[in-house]
């Protein structure tokens, strides 16, 4: 049954639809937000919205003001939210088309990398240790790299100090895309963004390479500040 | 509701042992075989197998190609042939990455199984777009050679005929003079034409001509079997090409001497052989590319040249071959998702490929 077929079974959902706008864009209270802050994030996952009706939460929620849905969001099969965010951060200009195309030409790479070590490998238990799905190299490298604390200057008595502090999930997945996509920006001419992004997604992956290096600087230098880390209060 | 269950998957034979291209019929379609190694290097080493296909083949360990219904219409039009008639031409069509080029291979191998001499094109834009480095003829007015292009198919003509053409032993009906001092005799082995021809760069393309000569002459006489394979054969007749004159005026390529001697291989004036050739919108510049039809591709020239011709469509996947491919990449270990390997994945790769190959294999890729 299509996504449509799902809704439609909800005649409350189709009403709220022409109001949305409407209640949404009346005086703005969140600085960069078009929306109001009661209006709620879309569920577009099938599986997601299959278990709101059967467990009952669809009830609740036929009346709530929805956002937009985004040409992101999608029911592929492939979808995969955290590669879409990484994705927006590799665009530039605005050309999602050749941002999208640099990070599948990366995951093909993976596979292509793993496939040679996986068929070069002679027994079974060697094969069973090589990860192929690029998505899970993905997760599992951005997960080695995010950083546990943040440094933060403040100023005290003239003299300004970089105090570690603790860090919010989404600051600490923004730093590790970040630093990830700028190290692979950095090359030379012959190997392009999609291919050294493939090798620091895999060396971080094994916890290795240089984007798990800077965080481990970044985790040192919290560790030597750490004198400073009242400095927070006051 | 739309449920899937991350393990169910659809169970399809995709594989066949039939690894003899010549026993392939229609319980083979949709089924893929095998192509080991020392045949895929004697075979496809000078080029026949698309870029991106033989790198796919090359991650996936091994090289197979699935047996579908225009290959295996040819391979019993070839068995059935009869040799004492005027050879057959056959034109594959089709759009743009249907799997035109990989079927010509087929048709090789099963040429190089069934004892026939291969003179194969890999893909004739290559000489009309690409050359590198066209010089005037010295014997053909107004025609333009291609040495470096003739050295390499000389060496593509005998890496795949090399054992063959040992067996044989045809001998040239005619004294080739290349200059005053260099001349090839009456019943001199065809490999010294060869020869000639790969450290002769100034002489490559003649040597190409005359050894097309010599083979029809050879499978006019019966002393040997000879199957044309040539891939994007439009584009000799391409309104376009990169060589241009010393007054910039552009060379058509049929002002080359290749062209020529093709065109003159690809005539059914001659018989115990046959001619299997390609059309493809890609071979010509993007003015005419609108439709993939023969008569289209090939133009008014083209046409008369060819005609008459045994037009062979070559299309979209069917739902079975679909499947096949699908169990193919996920046996290989190249479709990864574990989502996209079951029925509603499946759905959703037909419906955004459209049952394309090639679109396919580029939605496959990344995941």
């Amino acid at each position: 049954m299509s996504l449509f077929g799902v809704l439609r079974k909800l005649p409350s959902f189709n009403a709220i639809h022409c109001h949305i706008n409407f209640l949404g864009r009346i005086a703005r209270q969140q600085p960069y937000s078009m929306y109001q802050p009661f209006v709620k994030e879309p569920t577009y996952s099938i599986e997601k919205l299959d278990q709101l009706i059967e467990s009952g939460e669809a009830k609740k929620r036929e009346f709530v003001p929805v956002k937009a849905a985004r040409s992101d969001h999608n029911v592929s099969v492939f979808h995969d939210e955290l590669t879409s965010k990484f994705i927006n951060m590799v665009m530039e200009k605005g050309h999602k088309e050749v941002a999208t195309k640099l990070v599948e030409t990366a995951y093909m790479k993976i596979k292509q990398m793993q496939l040679a070590k996986y068929y070069k490998a002679t027994t079974d238990a060697e094969r069973a240790e090589i990860e192929l799905n690029p998505i899970v190299i993905f997760h599992k490298a951005l997960e080695n790299c995010k950083p546990v604390l943040q440094l933060t200057p403040i100023k005290r008595g003239g003299a300004t100090y970089q105090v570690p502090i603790p860090i919010t999930e989404n600051r600490a997945r923004f730093l590790a895309m970040k630093w990830m996509i700028l190290e692979s920006r950095e090359k030379e001419r012959t190997v392009h963004f999609p291919e050294r992004l493939a090798y620091e997604l895999l060396e971080a992956f094994n916890n290795t390479g240089k984007v798990v290096k800077r965080k481990q600087d970044l985790h040192k230098q919290c560790e030597t500040n750490r004198a400073y880390a009242h400095y927070r209060w006051g | 509701m739309i449920r899937f269950s991350p393990t169910e998957t659809i169970t399809n034979t995709f594989r066949t042992n039939e690894l003899d291209p010549i026993n392939h019929r229609k319980d083979h379609d949709g089924r893929f075989y095998s192509i080991s190694q020392s045949v895929k290097k004697q075979l496809f080493s000078g080029g026949g197998l698309p870029k991106e296909y033989k790198e796919l083949s090359e991650t996936l360990n091994g090289l197979s190609i699935m047996v579908r219904k225009p290959a295996i219409e040819l391979i019993t039009y070839l068995n059935k042939t009869n040799f004492d008639a005027p050879v057959n031409r056959y034109v594959l069509y089709g759009k743009t990455g249907s799997g035109k080029s990989v079927s010509l291979a087929h048709i090789l191998h099963y040429g190089s199984n069934a004892g026939m001499v291969l003179v194969h094109v890999p893909w004739v834009p290559n000489w009309v777009r690409f050359p590198k480095g066209c010089t005037p003829s010295v014997i053909h007015p107004n025609k333009y050679d291609h040495p470096i292009e003739s050295v390499e198919w000389l060496r593509h003509f005998s890496t795949q005929n090399g054992p063959l053409m040992q067996k044989l032993e045809l001998k040239t009906t005619e004294t080739y003079t290349w200059s005053k001092r260099e001349m090839t005799a009456v019943g001199s082995p065809l490999s010294e034409l060869i020869d000639l021809g790969m450290n002769r760069a100034k002489h490559a393309t003649d040597c190409v001509t005359a050894l097309l000569c010599e083979l029809k002459k050879a499978a006019l006489s019966k002393r040997c079997r000879v199957l044309v394979v040539i891939d994007g054969f439009n584009s000799f007749f391409s309104p376009k090409s990169r060589v241009r004159r010393e007054d910039k005026s552009i060379v058509l390529p049929t002002e080359f001497v290749l062209t020529d001697a093709f065109l003159s291989l690809t005539r059914n004036d001659w018989n115990n052989g046959a001619i299997v050739v390609s059309v493809d919108a890609s071979a010509h510049p993007s003015e005419l590319r609108e439709s993939p039809l023969p008569r289209y591709q090939l133009g008014k020239q083209g046409f008369e040249h060819l005609d008459p011709f045994i037009p062979i469509e070559v299309p979209n996947y069917s739902e079975k071959e679909f499947h096949s491919q699908i169990d193919y990449y996920v046996e290989r270990n190249w479709l990864q998702q574990p989502k996209a390997r079951t029925e509603r994945g499946r759905a959703e790769l037909s419906f955004t490929s459209g049952n394309h190959p090639l679109s396919l294999m580029k939605l496959v890729a990344p995941y």
